[in-house]
């Protein structure tokens, strides 16, 4: 039952890796346009100043407005949505040199402890983070320059957030499938 | 009992639970113990974990590490080799030099070394292989020339102990940089003197005319130019390290589209790649922002750093200490885990130990010193990374042959940590110059 989804639980992993793939590759697309603009009404500036030359559309560019509050919103997505696929292929940084003296049994359950305490931790962070979403939603509390309402980005973030708890929970049942059966469950392949 | 609660910690860790979710479960537990509820600490996380991870100082680190998937995916990895081998592969030993050469300039468009030592390693094992240099040399030097894509800047480990020592991003880059040539041109020793004592470790190719020399060496302007942009324009205060960030990862995806190495199967390679480390660091970073505030509930970095400054002990012996602890650590723990976990408490004890440098030019070098003592522990046995990362590249080559190969660039690191311990102006010099 449980080896059964394994392969629903990777596609899910990696939609929201994708997702936040996605929006990372915005972040920089955004970022770099925003400099580029910058730069340019820097330089239209300059050449105002220094040879009097006034070229119109350089002047008329800038960085885009609120640029830092959208990297700022945009991680929080990014982050919490690739915190699945890392917590899936086993890819949190560890300590495996003592341990690796110990035997299978013993290793499988330290797996099992290990998903237990990070399934409670994902659970309570992303609770409280619900709870942080709504209070920004209630407080109707907006950002600097945009005026967009901050519970957006909170509210964007619950996506990864639902996801790494839903798949830390399936990491517990599958070490658990392990520590029981006493053989351990395929993971889906970890990469570099 | 905060520092009981570093033992807990370190007890956690050493039963292989993830080093973040340590920190984590102890911070929350700790706090709780402290207030008495969880009350204080529920409230935190309601808004804690996303002010953590929409950090805009953090938002650099993904963009560096898609800007290093993009380097890897571009090809410039044997431009640079095929460059640095035209100049140095005729010398006695010059294969091997011009792998760390390459690696030198792959860790000026990669912030990470085991990115660098992998692709690296994918292009120039072969080739050290097809000229007789011995396992041992040719593994023992990628994995040691990995580690210069983080002591080059751009580097991750450098931007996260800017943000836990308050100090500026941009400086360190600068700071980092002569110490970075100080260790290639360290290692190319390292593999001269290799090659002469061990005289059927490394083979002779023939020499390259100067003509085809600079034909190989115009290949890598996309490279140069990227590193000009990003770090010039972070020094130059054209923009944030975060924009920098951007516009290198931007830099490196266009000249990876362009050499053929960007479609879409690399690209969601890309993604996963950087997703994975990216959740890991963040992970672990949420772990010691929590951790770190229960210590600073405790008192116990204050209280350690006056403990230690009221014994007046000698700050240069203390900083031998640290950096020794650092190097023993480092055999076990991961370098960015290491940081985070210890520059709390050790950075503000240094703080106040005289080293006869303003708060502000201790602050960079003993981040610089602190970074190479880490990188080594991601050479040396028996949890070295880089080895592991080389090692798979060449099954037939076995661990303990990469192990002894490494053994002449850690003497070389631990020299260069001590040249720099000695004369700090080495660091400082560039920065001052600069800034």
């Amino acid at each position: 039952m449980i080896n059964k989804l394994e392969k629903p639980m990777a596609a899910l992993a990696w939609i929201s890796a994708l997702f936040g793939g996605v929006a990372l590759l915005a972040v920089m697309i955004m970022t770099t346009i925003s400099v580029a603009g910058m730069s340019a009404s820097k330089l239209g500036k300059m050449l105002k100043k220094s040879y009097d030359t006034v070229v119109e559309p350089l002047l008329a560019l800038g960085p885009i407005p609120g640029e830092t509050e959208m990297v700022e919103a945009g991680m929080a997505f990014i982050i919490f949505a690739f915190l699945p696929i890392v917590t899936l292929n086993k890819g949190h940084a560890e300590v495996g040199i003592l341990t690796n003296f110990f035997g299978k049994g013993v290793n499988r359950l330290i797996d099992f402890v290990a998903d237990g305490l990070m399934f409670a931790v994902a659970l309570f962070l992303g609770y409280r983070h619900l709870l942080g979403t709504i209070d920004k939603f209630g407080n109707g509390e907006t950002s600097w320059i945009l005026l967009y309402p901050i519970w957006w980005g909170y509210g964007a973030a619950l996506f990864g957030a639902t996801i790494f708890v839903i798949i830390s929970a399936y990491c517990v049942l599958r070490s658990g499938q392990a520590l029981l059966i006493g053989r351990s469950v395929e993971t889906s392949g970890v990469v570099h | 009992m905060g520092l009981w609660s570093f033992v807990v910690v370190l007890a956690l860790i050493f039963i292989r639970i993830p080093i973040g979710l340590s920190m984590l479960i102890v911070g929350i537990g700790g706090n709780a113990l402290v207030i008495g509820n969880f009350n204080m600490i529920a409230g935190q996380l309601k808004h804690l974990t996303y002010g953590q991870f929409s950090s805009y100082s953090l938002s650099i680190v993904p963009l560096f590490l898609l800007m290093g998937q993009f380097a890897t995916l571009g090809g410039m990895s044997t431009a640079l080799f095929k460059a640095a081998e035209a100049f140095l592969g005729h010398r006695k030993g010059g294969v091997a030099m011009a792998s760390v050469g390459a690696c030198a300039g792959f860790g000026a468009i990669c912030g990470s070394s085991l990115a660098t030592a992998a692709t690296m390693g994918q292009v120039a094992l072969p080739e050290l292989r097809r000229y007789g240099y011995s396992g041992a040399l040719a593994t023992g030097t990628l994995a040691a020339g990995g580690t210069l894509g983080i002591l080059i800047p751009p580097s991750v480990i450098l931007v996260i102990y800017a943000i836990l020592a308050e100090q500026n991003v941009a400086k360190l880059f600068v700071a980092a940089f002569i110490p970075g040539i100080l260790a290639m041109l360290g290692y190319m020793a390292a593999i001269a003197i290799y090659v002469r004592v061990f005289p059927n470790s490394g083979g002779v190719r023939p020499r390259v005319p100067y003509k085809e020399r600079f034909v190989a060496l115009r290949a890598v302007w996309p490279v140069l130019v990227v590193f000009i942009v990003v770090i010039g324009g972070i020094y130059q205060g054209l923009f944030t390290p975060t924009q920098g960030a951007a516009v290198g990862a931007f830099g490196t995806g266009i000249i990876a589209w362009m050499n053929g190495g960007l479609n879409w199967q690399s690209l969601m390679g890309a993604f996963k790649g950087t997703a994975m480390t990216t959740g890991m660091i963040f992970l672990i970073v949420l772990g010691a922002t929590v951790y770190n505030g229960f210590l600073a509930l405790t008192q116990v970095p204050q209280e350690v750093a006056s403990f230690v400054g009221a014994q007046g002990y000698n700050p240069w012996m203390v900083l031998t200490i640290v950096l020794v602890a650092y190097l023993l650590f480092g055999c076990i723990m991961d370098s960015l885990s290491m940081i985070l976990l210890t520059v709390p408490i050790f950075f503000p004890t240094m703080m106040l130990l005289d080293f006869g440098m303003s708060a502000e030019d201790f602050g960079l070098w003993f981040g610089i010193l602190v970074l190479i003592v880490v990188e080594v522990g991601l050479i040396t046995p028996p949890v070295g990374m880089n080895l592991f990362v080389i090692n798979t590249l060449s099954r037939d080559i076995p661990i303990s042959e990469t192990f002894k190969g490494v053994l002449p660039f850690v003497i070389t690191d631990i020299l260069r940590v001590v040249v720099l311990v000695l004369f700090p102006s080495i660091t400082l010099f560039a920065v001052r110059a600069l800034f």
